[in-house]
């Protein structure tokens, strides 16, 4: 094939502007931004359009838009071409909304169109394919060769080992397993895992764990505020039950109480009948209040005093008449009367005196002979006395003269006979002179008896007696008599006064009588006795008042009578043990009831606590299968991703396993050409790792390790080669600023080297002369094209 | 004439642990449910009911709070003129440790108890209620039901919670027993769906929708009892759940798929959760974070699930690059199931990796 012409009629920065091109070498050349670019471009583009192949919708490349022109309406152009001995023109309108390709036969001028209505349907014509057989990738892939530095992968090497790991597939060098994976492996990465934790898929990861811990600890809460729910349901049904109780209870108990109260009401009422008696009671009692009692005790004690006055009077006049009868008794009593009484009397006494005197009563005989016994005894002592005396006086004389002690002392003894004998004698004397009196005394006494006739001194006595007891008696009732007169005066004139004195009293009593408006002491006593009672009464009132007023205590006696009113019915009575029992299971069923309350309280304070649990439960529980959800998305699309990944590695290393072989088969006779024989076959690792085969030696050179002159050869080589296989006829070669890198040698070398076909149309497009220089070297003809700067 | 009102399958307290929309939506939602149970009550004292009845499920028991309980006291003692009748469900049996049994409920309401069925006179009303709590077993339920007599001369209404088919948890018997009752009404709880399955037998669906699995209008029954039975559903929930989907075409940018949104969605989207699924042809790299803010925008709450294709020709590029890893990695894709999210992910995460930077798509 032969490109011809190039019309460009809006394109870039071209504007109606035609190229022509001739077979052979084509040396394009122009200054920089001199739109070299651009023509390549206008070529793919003719073949191929703008549009991206693949999708419905119309969709634009890149150059596109990089390409559109920069002046004028019109954008578009037509190339004019020969294949297989025919020409060709196409003609392209690029502009959006006015796309139009049509394809002609130069010579006839037929519009062939038609012919090129693409089989599967591609919206855009892309003559290209049909030409060629090839897409535009691969087209662009082998027609094109552009400057080395667009490609961002950079190095040669790279650019063989791509070339040579897509050779054996047609060699699309826009696609790139290499690259595809890595694109994949970012996406993947972008999701991250569980490790990463800053990665989508590891924050979410501890997010879910962050959750379900929370939600562990609060499920704990939530458990609890449905125990605590049960509680309080049983709390509830207890409490209902005590409730009832607690009802049943309180109506005994009000039962009681109406009891109690009909009980007060009754004891009131029985009060107050007793005050009503009592009340009347007083009516008799009346009047008698200024009484006092110490007027009564005066007017008693008075009127005691009267009485004593009275009675003693009384007595008093009863004594006078005692004496008055006595009086009468005594001169009407007969007597016993003895008239010489009082003689009788003395002569008694005289005797009585006598017999006191001597009471032995002894003869005057025994008197005389006892006078003569003594005189006698007086006698001898009178002599003896005096013959002693004698004696005495002259041994006394005689011992003082001698002065003998011994002899006085002796004499002393004679001294005491003396005295004894005459303490004798006058004792004897003593003696006679009292038997002296006793004869007297006997003589008088017999003198007494004598006289009265009397024998002995009994019968004197008696009469002496008898005597006394008349003369006393005499003597008494003269006493008496006067005693009595006495007696009479005074206690007449005692009666007087005591009269006096009754009246005074009276009067004073009358006093305190009227004063006291009675009539008499005891009307006084009685009047006091009601004015006692009258106050008594009253007190009693009052008393019965006040235990009304206390048993009544807080109750209104109205409201009682009502009850007693309303309570008519007869219901059932309790023992006062019942009563006490009632009550105490009453205050237990309050106080369960207040336990019950207060537990009930405490529950549903700790529920109201936890109602933020549960509804953060169901929250976060919510929250987690959102989080579960993401994660299981996020999950899938990693699923997708790696499972695409391990497709294409799959497929990869299919096309891999006998890739040595088909890429030596392939490769290995182009090789072989384009080394001169230097190098015979091609080695690939799997991983990727190209090497050549050293024809000699059979080392492999790992393709980073060959020269830049080889690895250029290579590279151009293999182009061409595989490229001409695939597509069994010659293309041209677009060169686009290739070789601005090289030294001038391997400028050389490798325009050599593409020259060797020598009916293959080549294209250069340059800013520098040194190709020109190069071709001249060569010697290789060549058609020189100048751009002007435009 | 007795007018009542038909609920049930408020489910007040419970855990969206099922539904996609997360806590924050999850809490709104269950304040909503609230809401719009209060409301409800309102509008049953503003239309003057004789009768409330809740077929079950008034709670969700296993997430109840002491104060939730007496929320739901306090609203229901507003409607002191109204009767309303409860029966316990499967979320909210009447047990000993049931929220029904502590709490003292005012004395309009009346709560029925798990034992079996009981018969609740209403002197004012003329009216009996009957009512069997959520019963497993269907022979019991049967033994139950045969101890009901209509009475004459009054309304009867009977009030179950379960459902047809013996394949329930719940079983109900055949719809034709329950005609057989001659009841004046019969009210249904425990499916979410409402409907009428006879003139005078509905299931009253649940208030308010509680995830995308209950689509459509939700609401409540009233009606009036005279010599027969007149009642309709009304709508009433604040918000409905809508799956919608959008076909994509290859040309739509991301305002014209609002526009379609738009379209498709309603007025009221602002108030709604929306599932949207995109099908057909997605532009090749639509932004789908920018559509999702979009989206967002316009509706309360939304899921964005793609089952929509890229626009790539498979085809033209499985041959454009027979014979290199591309062509191939189309190639090994022919037998795996491509509407298979995973794979069609993985498919096309591959393609997307091998055209990366080449500027061919």
């Amino acid at each position: 094939m032969r490109i011809m012409d190039l019309h460009l009629h809006g394109f870039g920065k071209y504007q109606d502007f035609t190229l022509k091109l001739e077979q052979g070498v084509n040396l394009v050349h122009g200054p920089n931004e001199s739109g070299k670019s651009t023509l390549h471009s206008f070529i793919n583009g003719m073949f191929y359009g703008f549009i991206k192949p693949y999708t419905k919708r119309t969709l634009y490349s890149q150059d596109h838009q990089r390409l559109l022109p920069w002046s004028g309406s019109s954008y578009s152009g037509s190339i004019v071409f020969e294949k297989d001995g025919q020409i060709y023109r196409i003609f392209r309108d690029f502009a959006k909304g006015r796309e139009e390709t049509r394809v002609f036969h130069e010579d006839t001028g037929e519009d062939i169109t038609k012919m090129f209505q693409n089989a599967h349907n591609a919206r855009i014509l892309q003559p290209g394919e049909y030409f060629f057989g090839i897409n535009s990738g691969v087209f662009n892939n082998t027609l094109f060769i552009g400057q080395q530095n667009i490609r961002p992968e950079g190095s040669l090497a790279y650019e063989v080992r791509e070339r040579l790991v897509n050779s054996s597939t047609g060699g699309d060098e826009k696609i790139s397993v290499e690259r595809a994976l890595g694109f994949l492996d970012e996406q993947l990465k972008d999701i991250g895992t569980t490790r990463a934790s800053t990665s989508e898929y590891g924050r979410l990861q501890t997010e879910i764990f962050d959750t379900e811990k929370r939600l562990a600890l609060v499920v704990e809460d939530t458990e609890k505020y449905r125990q605590l729910m049960k509680s309080r349901s049983n709390i509830l049904k207890e409490l209902n039950n005590t409730k009832e109780d607690l009802m049943n209870y309180n109506s005994i108990i009000h039962k009681l109480k109406i009891q109690e109260k009909l009980g007060i009401y009754r004891d009131i009422l029985q009060i107050r009948e007793k005050n009503k008696k009592i009340g009347e009671e007083l009516e008799s009692v009346l009047g008698h209040e200024s009484k006092t009692q110490d007027d009564y005790d005066e007017a008693l004690a008075i009127n005691e005093e009267i009485g004593l006055i009275n009675s003693r009077i009384a007595s008093w006049n009863e004594q006078i008449v005692d004496i008055e009868e006595s009086i009468e008794k005594i001169y009407t009593e007969e007597t016993d009367f003895l008239e010489n009484y009082q003689e009788i009397i003395e002569d008694c006494n005289r005797f009585q005196k006598l017999d006191y005197l001597a009471p032995k009563d002894e003869s005057m005989e025994f008197l005389n002979n006892n006078r003569i016994k003594i005189n006698r005894y007086n006698d001898f002592y009178v002599w003896s006395m005096s013959i002693l005396s004698i004696i005495y006086m002259s041994l006394f004389f005689y011992s003082i003269t001698q002065g003998n002690i011994i002899f006085l002392a002796s004499t002393q003894i004679i001294l005491i006979l003396l005295v004894y004998g005459l303490t004798r004698i006058r004792t004897y004397k003593m003696e006679l002179g009292k038997i002296e009196d006793i004869s007297l005394i006997e003589n008088e006494k017999v003198q007494i008896l004598k006289k009265y006739e009397m024998e002995d001194k009994h019968q004197l006595y008696s009469l002496f007696e008898r005597a006394k007891f008349n003369g006393s008696k005499a003597e008494q009732d003269k006493e008496i008599l006067m005693e009595f007169l006495v007696k009479k005066d005074t206690l007449s004139l005692k009666i007087r006064n005591l009269s006096i004195e009754s009246e005074s009293f009276q009067k004073e009593q009358n006093k305190l009588l009227e004063r006291n408006d009675s009539d008499s002491i005891s009307k006084f006593k009685k009047g006091l006795q009601k004015k006692i009672r009258f106050y008594e009464i009253k007190k009693e009132i009052a008393h019965n008042q006040e235990t009304i007023k206390r048993i009544l205590k807080d109750e209104n006696i109205e409201e009682l009578r009502r009850i007693q009113e309303d309570y008519q019915e007869d219901f059932q009575t309790f023992e006062s043990g019942d009563k006490d029992k009632i009550i105490i299971i009453h205050s237990s069923l309050e106080n369960r009831n207040n336990e019950l309350q207060l537990e009930l309280k405490k529950v549903e304070g700790s529920l109201s606590q936890l109602e933020d649990s549960v509804e953060e439960e169901i929250s976060l529980n919510e929250k987690l299968v959102g989080l579960k959800e993401t994660e299981s998305y996020l999950k899938t699309k990693k699923g997708s991703l790696e499972f695409a990944r391990d497709r294409i590695k799959k497929l990869s290393g299919e096309i891999h396993k006998d890739y040595a072989t088909t890429l030596n088969n392939r490769v290995g006779g182009l090789l072989d050409m384009i080394t001169d024989g230097k190098y015979s076959g091609v080695k690939v690792d799997k991983n990727l790792n190209v090497g050549l085969v050293e024809a000699t030696s059979q080392r492999i050179v790992p393709v980073e390790n060959l020269s830049g002159g080889t690895l250029d050869q290579l590279y151009f080589g293999l182009r061409i080669g595989i490229m001409d296989e695939l597509l069994s006829q010659e293309l041209p070669l677009i060169l686009d600023e290739c070789f601005s890198q090289y030294d001038d040698k391997r400028l050389k070398n490798i325009l050599e080297f593409i020259m060797k076909s020598q009916d293959r149309q080549v294209i250069i497009f340059t800013c520098q002369n040194r190709e020109e220089e190069s071709l001249h070297e060569i010697g290789k003809k060549y058609n020189r094209v100048d751009l002007q700067q435009i | 004439m007795v007018r009542f009102l038909h609920s049930g399958d408020i489910h007040l307290g419970m855990k969206f642990k099922n539904a996609s929309f997360g806590a924050e939506k999850g809490k709104v939602r269950r304040e909503e449910l609230w809401q719009t149970f209060g409301d409800m009550i309102e509008y049953s004292v503003k239309t003057e009911k004789d009768l409330i009845l809740i077929s079950g499920d008034l709670f969700e028991y296993s997430t109840l709070t002491i104060k939730d309980i007496k929320r739901v006291k306090d609203t229901l003692a507003s409607a002191e003129k109204q009767h309303i009748i409860i029966s316990p469900g499967n979320h909210d049996p009447a047990t000993s440790e049931s929220p029904y049994s502590g709490v003292d409920w005012p004395d309009n309401v009346t709560i029925l108890n798990q034992n079996g069925v009981q018969q609740v006179y209403i002197e004012e009303l003329r009216a009996s209620v009957w009512g069997i709590g959520a019963m497993r077993n269907e022979n019991e339920l049967k033994s139950e039901l045969v101890k009901i007599k209509s009475v004459e001369g009054q309304k009867n209404i009977l009030m179950l919670h379960g459902e047809f088919g013996s394949n329930g948890d719940y079983p109900l018997p055949s719809i034709e027993k329950l005609i057989e009752l001659s009841m004046d009404y019969i009210a249904l709880g425990h499916i979410h769906k409402p409907e009428f399955l006879y003139k005078n037998i509905a299931y009253c669906g649940s208030l308010e929708p509680l995830d995308f699995g209950e689509t459509g209008p939700r609401g409540f029954v009233e009606g009036e009892l005279s010599t027969e039975c007149s009642c309709r559903f009304i709508p009433f929930a604040k918000r409905n759940f809508q799956i919608v989907e959008l076909e994509l075409t290859k040309e739509m940018t991301v305002e014209k798929i609002v526009e379609e949104l738009i379209l498709s969605t309603g007025e009221k989207r602002n108030d709604n959760f929306y599932r949207i699924v995109l099908t057909g042809i997605s532009p090749l790299f639509l932004d789908m974070k920018a559509l999702e803010t979009r989206f967002k925008r316009e509706v309360y709450y939304l899921e964005l699930i793609d089952r929509s294709k890229p626009d790539i020709d498979l085809e033209k590029l499985s041959y454009d690059n027979r014979g290199n890893i591309l062509g191939m990695y189309i190639d090994s894709f022919s037998d795996e199931d491509l509407d298979d999210s995973v794979k069609k992910d993985a498919f096309y995460a591959g393609i997307y990796a091998l055209l990366e930077g080449s500027d061919l798509i």
